[in-house]
Order: structure tokens, then sequence, then C-alpha cells
């Protein structure tokens, strides 16, 4: 007599394809946050190095948050959650907001090679504000 | 599947963590290093909330949100004490 096949449960089903979807959000939040800790390391300026530090920052950490909502138990975790994904969204642009206004106003020199493009140039006298930069 | 996914993200999360270091480091000016801390105190905050997932204990997710405040607040003070030269 032939064993009785016990039908699959389709929780089963379910939680595999939520732990597919878990490790690709988890990667892809891996991904953006090595791209932009390679791109502060690698770029030669500081307001090239907050452009990467703004961006993928902000998306690296905001998916891998996303992410931590399917594997934690419960309403009022991923309540936190969610609120530490709103505080990550709206404090990381105003962190690089003000780094990069703090460098415009302590005259940080930009790199070699780069130059500014403005209408206003011409009309005003003087320079702008890129000065000798502090060392 | 998911526990071996989650210890690969927090090694790496860690070396993150110590390659930005590097720039806080060697950073030439003031903001370079104010820019390296909040990257590091990102992998901070984003390894605590998956090292709770790991130790099943998921009051850690508060302490998150509590580092995460107050590193904002100790970045909004540094910044200001570099461009204006005084806190108060």
């Amino acid at each position: 007599m032939a064993p009785i096949e016990t039908p699959e449960k389709p929780g089963e089903v379910m939680e595999m394809v939520r732990d597919i979807f878990v490790v690709i959000i988890l990667f892809g939040g891996l991904f953006f946050l090595t791209v932009g800790v390679v791109g502060m390391i690698r770029l030669p300026d500081v307001y090239n190095r907050l452009h990467a530090l703004g961006k993928c920052d902000t998306l690296g950490s905001g998916l891998i948050i996303f992410g931590m909502f399917f594997l934690v138990p419960g309403m009022t975790n991923i309540v936190k959650l969610l609120l530490m994904l709103i505080l990550t969204f709206t404090i990381n642009p105003v962190i690089t907001h003000l780094i990069t206004k703090t460098a415009y106003v302590r005259g940080t020199a930009l790199t070699d090679d780069s130059f500014v493009v403005s209408t206003y140039y011409e009309e005003e006298e003087g320079e702008f504000l890129m000065g000798e930069g502090d060392e | 599947m998911i526990n071996v996914t989650v210890n690969i993200v927090v090694f790496w999360l860690f070396v993150l963590g110590l390659a930005s270091l590097y720039r806080a480091f060697k950073g030439p000016t003031a903001t370079d290093r104010v820019a390296a801390m909040n990257m590091i105190v990102t992998m901070v905050v984003l390894y605590t909330i998956v090292f709770s997932f790991l130790n099943n204990q998921y009051f850690y997710i508060d302490v998150a949100l509590v580092f995460s405040l107050a590193a904002f607040i100790s970045t909004l003070c540094i910044l200001k004490f570099l461009r204006e030269g005084r806190l108060f």
C-alpha cells in the first residue's frame, strides 16, 4: 500500500516566498550602503562625498528597515520600525543639507579642475564664497 | 536561509562601519569627519535593529530609536559650533 502523501501546507509556501523577498530586500540595502561607503572613501571632495552619502545612505538604511518589517513579530515592533523609517527619511536629508551648508559657509575649497556655472556671476562684483579652504 | 542572510548583513555592516572610520581618520576638513560620523551612526542603528532579530530581544529597536535621535541632536550641535563658533 502506497504511503499517503501529506498535502503541503499553504503556510510553508508563503513563508518561502516571504523569505526570498526579505533576502532580496536586505541584500539590496547592503548593496546601496556599500556603494555609499565606497563613494565616501574614493571621491575627492567634501561635496562629492556628501552627494554619495545623502542618497545611498537613506535608500540603503530604508531598504534594510523595510526588510526587517517582515521578520519582527507583533504589531508594536512593526509600528516602531515604521517610526524609524520615517525618522530616517526625514533626518538624513536634513543632516546632509546642514553639512553641505556648513562646508560652504566655512569656505571649503572645491577640488581641482572643477568650475562653477552661474548666470549671476558677471553681474555681481567679487567672487563666490569658495575661498582658500580650511585644512 | 533567513539566519544566514541576517548574519551576513551584520558582518557586512560591521565591515562598512570600519571602512567609513577610515574617512573619519583621514578626512582633510572637519565636515568630512562629521559626514563619516553620520555614516557610522547609520551603521550602528542598522546593526542594532538586525541584532534585535538575531537575539530575539526586540527592545533593542527602542535603543536604536533613541540612539538615532541623540545622534541627530549631537550632529546639529557640532554643525552649529562649526558654523558660528559657539553653541548658545
